[in-house]
């Protein structure tokens, strides 16, 4: 069969695609896209690929270095902490802790936050002035200082964290989702699609959100890598998740005493946090980048 | 049998705030009235801030009225029923790129106007928008392209087919010329003069260019700080004009 495509056609990639080509230029970008990637995936199946339950105690291997020191056994390949509980097991599963949970509650931040913002952004005069400034007063608070203080009146307990985190992060989103609609709504292309008749629903997602996503990526960055150090630095202090569940912050408090002995229950949890967020920064950073970029092209 | 375009008592003015509950009043136009027949075209001048591209603003509905009318066939229409609006009357803006969603293809940004004016299913919309492509001597090929990708000339005319797509009566061009390099300028103004011809739209536009306007307006109207001056046909005004101002601006193009 003869071939028919004769004709050079250009085709142009699609909005995301475009992204990712700008973006996988950039050799750092591509390492923490696959780090991420990773630690997610492990977050998901944590359940299922876990060599051990993370509680389960070895009373023969209590401290066991890590598999590539000379006293290391390979079936801990991370090693073991002071109750005999196997360090891979425990900081995979405690990925769900300290990745999932923050996931959640800035998913839940974001759809509150962009949902108020969008309608103060919308709407103006008093009304959106006073949605706009409507939780201010807890950006007066630092979000860790906050945490501390509501977990002082309710006890503390996951719940209580999630709820503080989620809450200290919504502010955030309402201001930088209403500044950025607010300046792109004066602009000729909206009023172009107002006189289309379009209505309010589709201006707002389909003619002015493609326009903010840079504005509210680096927010969602942002807003992620500081649960996910709120929640390690509430666990650290004892206050966030209580002490045998795996988080990672709880897992550093507890090694804290043991460091200079036996320095991998401190430093293979720390590692995994380090890695985490230095992959969300960056990732989120040059998705920014690559989305200003793409319009300027 | 009733005019097209009936202005009346037209104005707008601003509120600058300097306080809470202070503010001073700008008049930005001061009321006026005229009125265009159809397939004709009214070409408005002035200078700077005289008022010219309020008008064009206040009749495409992109702005509110402070006072007046504005009847199309008789009947008024109401500001903020964008819906009947661009059915009848649609707008070229100044800034042809900044009129265009730069994260939308072209097509799609075409296809908007269509998909909130009409009951037609997805393929004849779509077919529509290439048709309307082809009459601004663009490409099918081009539905797929985002704006930053076309040249400034490709712009204005998508912005043009964005203005016939829903073969309206009027369309309202704000300095939609400016921008654009002489060859490029006459053939978007042929282009426009032939789409009058084929479609029977009246046209209202604001220019600065002398020579622009006696080549295509029927009917001039100058505007100098925010008040109405001269209106009448081209021929009269430009042959024996009454102001001394219309005279500088018409015949050496220059004020």
């Amino acid at each position: 069969m003869p071939n028919n495509s004769i004709y050079y056609q250009q085709r142009e990639p699609s909005p995301l695609r475009s992204i990712w080509l700008l973006m996988s230029s950039n050799p750092f970008v591509v390492v923490a896209f696959w780090a991420l990637s990773i630690i997610f995936v492990l977050m998901l199946l944590s359940p299922l690929i876990t060599p051990y339950d993370a509680n389960q105690q070895f009373a023969d291997a209590i401290l066991q270095p890590p598999s590539w020191h000379n006293e290391g056994e390979i079936r801990f390949l991370f090693g073991t902490d002071d109750l005999g509980r196997d360090l891979l097991s425990r900081i995979i599963a405690g990925s769900v802790y300290s990745l999932g949970y923050p996931l959640v509650a800035v998913a839940f931040a974001a759809l509150i936050g962009i949902a108020i913002g969008a309608w103060a952004g919308l709407s103006s005069g008093m009304r959106s002035s006073g949605l706009n400034h409507m939780l201010d007063v807890i950006l007066s608070i630092p979000s860790l200082l906050l945490a501390l203080v509501i977990i002082a009146i309710l006890g503390p307990s996951l719940f209580n964290v999630m709820l503080a985190i989620t809450l200290v992060l919504i502010p955030q989103f309402i201001h930088s989702v209403r500044n950025a609609i607010r300046d792109e709504i004066h602009k000729d292309y909206v009023t172009a699609s107002k006189l289309n008749g379009c209505s309010t629903w589709y201006l707002l997602t389909r003619v002015i959100f493609p326009n903010i996503t840079a504005t509210v990526v680096m927010q969602l960055t942002f807003a992620l890598s500081t649960a996910i150090l709120d929640i390690a630095a509430l666990g650290f202090l004892g206050l966030g998740v209580q002490a045998p569940a795996p988080e990672w912050g709880t897992m550093l408090a507890r090694s804290l005493d043991q460091v200079y002995l036996y320095p991998w229950t401190m430093v293979l949890p720390g590692l995994a946090l380090f890695i985490t967020i230095l992959a969300i920064n960056v990732l989120g950073d040059n998705l920014r980048l690559s989305i200003q970029k793409r319009v300027e092209q | 049998m009733t005019k097209l375009l009936e202005v009346e008592q037209l104005s707008k003015s601003y509120r600058h705030k300097t306080g809470l509950f202070s503010g001073t009043k700008i008049v930005a136009l001061e009321p006026l009235s005229f009125s265009l027949e159809r397939g004709e075209t009214l070409a408005i001048m002035g200078e700077t801030g005289s008022g010219k591209s309020t008008i064009a603003r206040l009749i495409a509905g992109a702005e509110k009225p402070s006072g007046g009318e504005i009847r199309l066939n008789g009947k008024p229409l109401q500001a903020t029923d964008y819906a009947e609006r661009c059915r009848n009357i649609r707008m070229i803006f100044q800034d042809s790129l900044r009129s265009l969603n730069p994260q939308i293809t072209v097509g799609k940004q075409l296809k908007e106007a269509v998909r909130f004016n009409t009951n037609w299913d997805a393929a004849t919309q779509q077919q529509h928008v290439v048709e309307t492509l082809r009459k601004v001597g663009l490409l099918p090929d081009h539905y797929h392209f985002y704006p930053h990708m076309l040249s400034s000339g490709q712009q204005q005319r998508v912005c043009i087919a964005r203005a016939i797509v829903l073969a309206p009566q009027i369309i309202v061009a704000d300095e939609a010329f400016v921008s654009l390099d002489p060859s490029i300028r006459a053939q978007i103004i042929n282009l426009i003069l032939d789409l009058q011809q084929d479609m029977g739209i009246s046209f209202i536009f604001v220019s600065h260019s002398t020579e622009i306007v006696k080549h295509v307006a029927d009917k001039i109207l100058i505007m100098h700080r925010g008040k109405m001056i001269e209106f009448g046909p081209t021929q009269v005004l430009v042959n024996h004009p009454k102001e001394t101002y219309t005279r500088h601006l018409l015949q050496t193009g220059t004020l």
